[in-house]
């Protein structure tokens, strides 16, 4: 038995490269995740002036750039190709399969090689010049997108979304559409986002930053901890494996830094995405929360997950673990619920828990935030949702689900 | 690879700011090498303010392309190879002097900034994206908006590339120095009149030798009357044919 979509033809999410505060693969990874593991946290003091941040970093060293796409050396790219080198073997076949024009690239990023760039602005306003080993290759967003192109030999239509929080899911969507308009075979699709000081004090501007670690969901919530990643995920026309089952985006319509507050968008896209899967609400095993731990986003985030799962949902942010990884991080929760889909046995689906204090906001409705050690057997397939929404009111939700049962 | 219909087209950079500007343009056309934005009057006063050169522009475009209940149904696709790079820039001097950072100019270096400034003022709350490739930026912006109609059945999409001049302590890395512009597309699913096809081809050879942004190189061609258009990028060849019949909608 198989859930597929009423509407669609068959996507699948073939292979996945993931790196993240929890490693550099799903496998490492997946301990880490269900565990609720956060050791994964950098205390940075070099990102805001006078204080000390925690950070979600990727642990030790990254692969090199080759000499020939130098111009293109900055970390985010460097995440990049941990990523890409994950998945080489699939990719091989695919460009093998179908030919290297009809291999497209789609990844989003809300930071490119920003942190390279901050770089050369800092030399140039001490020594007069730009770093010299600095290009604008490593700041546009198609430079990323470029740079994975010339990496994976892929050479269909190659571009960057870059749409702030929700980038990476709606990389996602427009992979899943470059198959459907017959575009392309097989999409390398996903996003990176990296360490960066221009976001750790932008969001420090807005009053945003949590003080210690993110407490989403918690009355005692005080904002967001920044973390890093790259997700890559191969998208195929395959029947078979985990599927991209529904997608559904929106705008607020509201406010550049700030939700609806009563979470209109972030209910139009859930409905949509469901709609789309052609599931019910019950039939959705898990939700990854946006979960960002401000005030804002969790009041809206839960009274709109009350309203579509009026019978409720288990869920938990993922953020406590890896931190907010931005464009990064609308890829990266779907990632981890593929890994959980992959790591299911049996019927046995374990769920990363919700990581906080433990303190209910009473103004908030009441969620069903998973606890540690938590596992369903649903009858079948799974099917896992994931919410994004972004500055501007940019909205994603996504549905994947399995072929077990 | 899929069909469109060109329904509606706006234009704008420093000097040519009438539609009879830029069917004389089209005509006998000379580089852009301005910077400016216009008034976007109708914006609120705040929302102006805190709008970049881009964004002035960008919406301008919008405006003149779409106006009414359509302003509150169409999908959006952006597409800018360098976006807000002229809002971020000064957010990376204030980092390099240690000075804290504006929260509403934080707020608008985003590359979706035109998307939510756009959606907050026609409270438009359909789905938008807000994209970058380089050289290819309009041709992928093009691509997407024809997944943006796949995925939006039944609703026109409004495409709207441009770009500003990359700001000064990084513009001597630019391989161009194209001026400021703006275009809107608005486009629907193919229909009676005016039908666009978008197609790729694996030869290619070599760069545009006219040195346009691609965007306006688009419409020159559309409002010249010819059948195909030829984008060259160092891996592909973005082709676009119309058919004869639509030429007399050519400057609808």
């Amino acid at each position: 038995m198989r859930l597929t979509s009423r509407k669609r033809a068959p996507c699948a999410l073939a292979d996945l490269g993931m790196v993240s505060a929890l490693g550099r693969s799903p496998d490492q990874a997946w301990p880490r995740l269900i565990a609720g593991d956060q050791t994964g946290f950098a205390a940075r003091d070099d990102l805001v002036p006078d204080e000390t941040r925690l950070f979600g970093e990727v642990p030790g060293e990254l692969p090199r750039i080759p000499p020939a796409l130098a111009a293109y050396d900055c970390r985010n790219n460097r995440l990049a190709l941990a990523a890409l080198d994950a998945i080489r073997p699939s990719v091989a076949a695919a460009l093998s399969r179908f030919g290297a024009e009809r291999v497209g690239i789609v990844v989003g990023s809300s930071t490119a090689g920003i942190a390279e760039a901050e770089l050369a602005i800092r030399e140039r306003s001490s020594t007069g010049q730009l770093t010299p080993s600095f290009d604008l290759a490593q700041l546009e967003f198609g430079g990323l997108s470029e740079f994975l192109a010339a990496s994976s030999g892929a050479a269909g239509p190659c571009y960057a979304l870059s749409t702030a929080c929700s980038s990476g899911a709606k990389a996602l969507v427009s992979a899943r559409t470059l198959l459907e308009i017959g575009a392309c075979d097989a999409v390398i699709a996903g996003a990176v986002d990296s360490r960066c000081r221009l976001t750790a004090n932008g969001f420090g501007a807005l009053q945003a930053v949590a003080k210690d670690l993110t407490n989403p969901m918690s009355r005692n919530r005080d904002g967001i901890t920044l973390g890093e990643a790259a997700v890559l995920f191969l998208v195929t026309r395959d029947a078979e494996g985990i599927q991209l089952l529904g997608a559904g985006e929106s705008s607020d319509a509201y406010q550049m830094a700030a939700p609806d507050p009563e979470g209109r968008g972030a209910e139009a896209c859930m409905r949509s995405a469901l709609r789309d899967a052609g599931v019910a609400p019950d039939a959705i095993a898990y939700l990854n929360l946006h979960g960002t731990g401000t005030p804002q986003n969790d009041a809206m985030e839960s009274a709109a997950v009350a309203r579509v799962f009026p019978r409720g949902v288990p869920c938990s942010s993922t953020k406590p673990l890896v931190g907010h990884t931005l464009g990064a991080s609308g890829a990266l929760e779907v990632a981890f619920c593929w890994t959980a889909l992959a790591r299911r046995e049996g019927a046995r689906l374990a769920l990363p828990p919700h990581r906080w204090d433990g303190e209910a906001d009473p103004e908030l409705p009441p969620l069903e935030l998973v606890p540690d050690g938590t596992w369903l057997e649903p009858r079948g397939p799974a099917a896992l949702m994931s919410n994004s929404f972004g500055f501007g009111g940019s909205n994603c939700a996504l549905v994947i689900a399995d072929d077990r049962g | 690879m899929s069909r469109t219909e060109l329904v509606r087209w706006a234009a704008w950079a420093p000097g040519l700011e009438t539609r009879a500007s830029w069917l004389a343009w089209a005509r006998e056309p000379r580089p852009l090498t301005g910077r400016g934005a216009p008034d976007a009057r109708f914006l609120p006063a705040l929302a102006r303010r805190r709008c970049d050169d881009l964004s002035r522009m960008m919406l301008e475009v919008v405006h003149a392309c779409c106006d009414g209940p359509l302003l509150r149904e169409v999908a959006c696709v952006f597409a800018s190879r360098y976006g807000a790079l002229a809002t971020t820039v000064p957010l990376l001097e204030n980092l390099a002097v240690d000075e804290p950072l504006s929260p509403a100019r934080f707020s608008h270096s985003v590359h979706n900034t035109q998307a939510g400034l756009f959606s907050i003022w026609a409270r438009n709350r359909r789905p938008s994206a807000a994209l970058a490739a380089r050289s290819e930026t309009f041709a992928c912006g093009f691509l997407e908006s024809l997944c943006m109609l796949h995925r939006e059945p039944g609703r026109p999409v409004l495409l709207v590339a441009g770009d500003q001049p990359v700001p000064g302590p990084l513009a001597p890395l630019a391989d161009n120095a194209h001026g400021a512009y703006a275009l809107a597309l608005l486009l629907a699913p193919s229909g009676s009149a005016a039908t666009l096809a978008l197609r790729l081809e694996a030869a290619t050879r070599g760069a545009d030798p006219n040195g346009r942004p691609p965007a306006l190189e688009f419409l020159r061609w559309w409002l010249s009357g010819e059948g195909t258009l030829r984008l060259f990028s160092a891996k592909r060849t973005w082709v676009w044919t119309r058919e004869q019949r639509s030429v007399g909608v050519a400057h609808g």
